[in-house]
C-alpha cells in the first residue's frame, strides 16, 4: 500500500473539516436518562394507584421475588452504563463496569430469582394474558429513557451500534420492569420470568436490529 | 495520564488535546498539524497489532477516516490518547475479521485484471477497448475501479472520495473488474 495516499488523505480531512457539536458528557447523558427515568416511574406509579400492598412482605419472605427485584435494579444501571460507555472511544471502563453489572443483573433476574421461587413454590401465575399486560407495560416505561439513550448512542460514534443499542434498551426497560413489578398484584414464577425479567431482554432483540437498520438507512451511501 | 509515560508523551498528550479541541471548532491547521503528528505514531500502533504490513497501510487509513467521522464525540477535559487508540484498536480488529471471514476477497490483487501498467494514469491513454468497456460500466464500478486503477488510490482513500466504506467501494469495484474482464473477453474473441 503507498504510504503518501495516508498524506493526501490528511490533507482532504483537514480541507473538509467543519466545526462540530461536541457530543454531551455521558454524566450529563446519565442524569438526563435518570430524570426522564424518574418521571416515567412516578406516572406509572400513579396511574397503578400506587405500589403493591403486600411488596414489604414479599421482599422480606421470598427471596425469589427480592433477587428478580435486585436484578432488574443492576439491569437499568448496567445497561445504560454499558451503552454509554459503548457509544464513545476511550471509555471501555464504563462499558466494562456496565456489561459486568449487567452480567450479575441477568444472574439474578434470569436464574437465581426464577429458581428461587420454584423451591419455595410462591404462588400461581395469573393467566398468560397477563404476563403480557406487564410486558407491555415494562415497554412502555421504559420508552422514554430508552429513546434517550437511543438518541445519544445514534448520535454518537459505537463501534458495534447494534450492541450498544440493545444494551441501552434492555437497561432502560429493566427500569420499566422493575417499577411494573412493584406494582403489579402477581407474584407467580412464569409470570415473573415472561412479565417483568425478560421484558429487557425481549426489547433489546426486538428494537435494536430495528433502530440499527434505521441508522443503516440514514447513514453514508453504500 | 497513563502510568509509564515520559515527559515528552505528555507535552505531546496536552498539544493534541489543544489541537483536536481547535479542530472541532473547524480549524484545518490545527486539525492538519494534529493528523500529521499522529500518522507515523498510528502506523506503529497498527503494524504491531495487525502483524501484516502490507494492510496495515488500509487500516491507517480507515482510522484516519474513523477519526474523522468521530470527532464530535472527543471531549477536551478528557484525554486524547485512549480516544484515539480505542478507535484504531476497532479498525485493526474490523480488519483482522474481515480477512479471517474472507481471506480472497479482500485481496484487489486476485483479480487477473489490467495491471496499473496497463491502466496508465490518464483516461486518454487507455487503449480503445478498454475505455469503451469502462464507460460501459454502471457508474459506481466505473468510478470505484477508475479511482483504484487509473487515479492509483488507495481503497480508504478512493471510499473517502466516493463517499462509502471501503468495504462497499471493494464490492463495487469486484463486481466491476468482473465486468470488465467479460467485456474485454467478447471483445478479443
Amino acid at each position: 500500500m503507498r504510504p503518501e495516499a495516508s498524506e493526501r488523505l490528511i490533507q482532504d480531512l483537514a480541507r473538509d473539516v467543519q466545526p462540530v457539536i461536541r457530543v454531551p458528557r455521558l454524566r450529563v447523558v446519565g442524569g438526563l436518562v435518570a430524570m426522564v427515568g424518574a418521571a416515567a416511574v412516578a406516572l406509572t406509579v400513579l396511574a397503578s394507584e400506587g405500589l403493591r400492598e403486600n411488596l414489604g412482605s414479599l421482599l422480606r419472605t421470598t427471596p425469589g421475588f427480592t433477587a428478580t427485584l435486585a436484578g432488574l435494579v443492576l439491569g437499568a444501571l448496567g445497561g445504560v452504563a454499558a451503552a454509554l460507555g459503548a457509544s464513545i472511544p476511550g471509555r471501555a471502563g464504563v462499558e466494562r463496569g456496565g456489561l459486568t453489572l449487567l452480567a450479575v443483573a441477568a444472574l439474578l433476574a434470569l436464574v437465581a430469582g426464577p429458581l428461587l421461587l420454584l423451591w419455595q413454590a410462591s404462588g400461581a401465575s395469573p393467566p398468560f394474558a397477563r404476563d403480557l399486560d406487564c410486558l407491555r407495560g415494562a415497554w412502555l416505561t421504559g420508552f422514554a429513557p430508552a429513546a434517550v439513550v437511543a438518541w445519544f448512542v445514534v448520535r454518537a460514534a459505537p463501534h458495534r451500534p447494534g450492541l450498544a443499542l440493545g444494551l441501552g434498551i434492555a437497561g432502560a426497560v429493566a427500569l420499566g420492569a422493575l417499577v411494573r413489578a412493584t406494582t403489579c398484584p402477581f407474584a407467580g414464577t412464569r409470570h415473573l420470568l415472561l412479565g417483568h425479567a425478560m421484558a429487557p431482554l425481549l426489547a433489546a432483540v426486538v428494537v435494536a436490529p430495528i433502530l440499527v437498520w434505521l441508522r443503516r438507512r440514514r447513514g453514508p451511501r453504500s | 495520564m497513563e502510568m509509564g509515560t515520559k515527559p515528552g508523551d505528555e507535552a505531546r498528550e496536552a498539544r493534541w488535546r489543544g489541537w483536536m479541541a481547535s479542530a472541532q471548532e473547524g480549524d484545518a491547521q490545527a486539525y492538519e498539524r494534529l493528523l500529521r503528528e499522529l500518522l507515523p505514531v498510528l502506523r506503529a500502533f497498527v503494524a504491531r497489532r495487525l502483524g501484516d504490513p502490507t494492510a496495515a497501510e488500509d487500516v491507517v487509513q480507515t482510522t484516519l477516516l474513523s477519526i474523522h467521522r468521530a470527532r464530535h464525540t472527543y471531549r477536551p477535559e478528557r484525554p486524547f490518547g485512549p480516544w484515539w487508540r480505542a478507535i484504531a484498536r476497532h479498525a485493526v480488529i474490523d480488519a483482522a475479521r474481515a480477512r479471517a471471514r474472507r481471506p480472497r476477497e479482500v485481496s484487489l490483487e486476485d483479480f487477473e485484471l489490467p495491471s496499473r501498467d496497463e491502466l496508465p494514469g490518464e483516461r486518454e491513454e487507455l487503449s480503445p477497448d478498454l475505455a469503451r468497456a469502462l464507460a460501459e460500466l454502471p457508474p459506481r464500478q466505473r468510478e470505484a475501479v477508475e479511482l483504484l486503477h487509473v487515479h492509483g488510490l488507495s481503497v480508504a482513500e478512493a471510499a473517502h472520495r466516493a463517499g462509502v466504506t471501503p468495504g462497499a467501494l471493494k464490492v463495487r469495484a469486484h463486481r466491476g473488474y468482473r465486468a470488465l474482464r467479460l467485456r474485454l473477453g467478447k471483445a478479443t474473441r
